[in-house]
This record gives structure tokens, sequence and C-alpha cells, in this order.
């Protein structure tokens, strides 16, 4: 078995990504040699992404070198953390949602049947949602960077009936293009993001005044209880 | 040659930080720190981000 990429390895390998990217992600970078030394537990995960709290605010990857065995191995890290989580969150709130969910839909999609198995094997206990998420990191992390974007939409927004591996493949390299180009920017932040608590209380309030807007009631009144007559 | 560090990324190009230790720091020559941009950190362990969803059944990257 071949050892592990050293941490200025690594370092190197990042800095060619961010170089390819034309420095227009605004990411800094901690690198380790062990996943240890970064978390303080034993774990063979390439890498994370930490991301920034709030408008303004800067976030950051991590990577263990030593948990990857080659240059390509940190690269498929760093588009997964970057071209895959980040890039979800240059979306608004509304649209990750959007996103998140039009991938939800797609598990019976014959060209995304492997990813979907690949994920539901790693990420087994979590929601649907999350697998979506990492279906979409999964399938960034072996776009093709090099290659010119084949497509001037975003797949995933722009009312493609079914989502398909070629889609979403589209999507990255369609929205790479944007960030190298400096025309992307964080815009979703984790207490605003699809999966957190937060942002699924407020969708939920939003989406309970639409039902009692479209039903003519007032607030007294839950979607739970029947509309009939008093007793 | 490096862009100059911008606060925006949407706006301006971004030199990144790479967060190093100090022994780290004071072992790099001067260009290395230059060309990676060292900032020396704290070497605290960090908790895992919120948005982070650690996976299962995960061989070593090849």
């Amino acid at each position: 078995m071949s050892k592990g990429l050293s941490r200025a390895e690594a370092q190197s390998i990042a800095l060619e990504f961010v170089e390819s990217m034309n420095y227009q992600i605004p990411l800094d970078y901690k690198i380790r040699d062990t996943w240890k030394q970064i978390y303080g537990f034993d774990s063979v995960c390439g890498g994370a992404f930490h991301s920034a709290e709030k408008p303004g605010e800067r976030g950051f990857v991590t990577l263990a070198a030593n948990n990857h065995r080659s240059k390509a191995a940190v690269q498929r890290t760093l588009q997964h953390e970057i071209l895959g989580h980040y890039m979800l969150y240059t979306y608004t709130p509304t649209d990750k949602r959007e996103v998140i969910e039009r991938i939800m839909a797609s598990q019976s999609e014959p060209s995304l049947v492997d990813q979907w198995h690949k994920v539901k094997h790693h990420y087994p206990d979590k929601p649907l949602s999350i697998q979506a998420e990492e279906l979409f990191a999964s399938i960034a992390e072996r776009v093709d960077i090099t290659k010119a974007p084949d497509t001037n939409s975003d797949q995933l927004l722009d009312g493609i009936k079914d989502i398909t591996l070629g889609s979403i493949e589209s999507t990255v390299q369609y929205r790479l293009n944007l960030m190298r180009n400096g025309q992307l920017e964080q815009k979703t932040f984790p207490d605003t993001d699809v999966h957190s608590g937060i942002f699924i209380a407020a969708n939920l309030e939003r989406r309970l005044g639409e039902w009692r807007a479209d039903h003519g009631v007032d607030k007294a009144h839950s979607p739970t209880k029947p509309l009939g007559p008093r007793i | 040659m490096k862009p100059e560090d911008k606060t925006s990324g949407a706006n301006g190009s971004y030199s990144p930080k790479f967060f190093v230790t100090q022994a780290e720091y004071d072992a790099a020559s001067p260009e290395e720190r230059k060309r990676f941009n060292y900032a020396v950190e704290e070497e605290a362990t960090l908790e895992l981000p919120k948005n982070f969803n650690m996976p299962q059944n995960l061989d070593n990257n090849e």
C-alpha cells in the first residue's frame, strides 16, 4: 500500500487548484498530515469545508494529507468540498432548496443509479436531503475542470424536467466557470441552509401562511383541524 | 504575480491564507511564506463543521 502525501505536497496541490480557479474562491486552507491533528480523532476522511457563519466572514477547507495517496485524490477532495458543498452555498437558500429537492426526486434516474447506491452506502443514516447534497458533491469531485462548459445556463434551476448525471455535471461546469470569473459569492450560510432546523421551521411557517391564504382561514385554524361547522 | 488580498470573492480576487503552526512558519523560507500566504494559527483541534456529514464504510483515498 502506498503511503499518503505530506502536508507540503498537499499544500502545493491546493495552491494549484486555487490558481486554476483564478484566485476567485474566498476560502482559506488548513492542511495537516493527519485528520487527528486537525480534529483530535482518527479518520480516513480527506477533508472538510467549514462555511463562514455569515456574509463578510471567511470559510476554509481542511485537508488531511496522509489520507490521500495521490495528487488526483487531493484534487477530488478539493472538488468535493469546494465545487460540491461550497458551490451549493453560492445558491440562495431558496434556490439551494429547489436544487436539493430536484436531486432528491432523481433516485430512479438510470444515469444516477450508481451514484445513489454509493451515497446510500456511505451515508445510510442521513436524511434524503443530505444524501442528495452528498450526491451532488460526489459528482462535482470528478468533473473535468479543464473542460469548457457545454451549457450557458444552470441545468438544475432552468426547468429541465428530469435531473440526470449529465445535467448535474453540466451545472457544476457552468457554475465553476462563473466562479472563475468572480461571478459567484456565498449566499447560503449554515443557519439558512435547507438542512438547518431554522430554515425548515421558517419554510414550514411560510407554507402554512400560503395554505391559510389559499383556504381563506385565519391563524386560529390549522390544516390538521377540519373546517366543518361548529357543533 | 499573485493578486492582492481582497475582502470579496465576488468583486475581486482572493489570495487565500494557509494556516500553519508557529514551528512550520519558522521553518519555512521567506519565499514559501509569501507563496502560500502563511498565517500562524494556534494549534487547537477543530470541531467538525455543522454542515459536515461523516461518511461510513470509507476506504482510504487512492
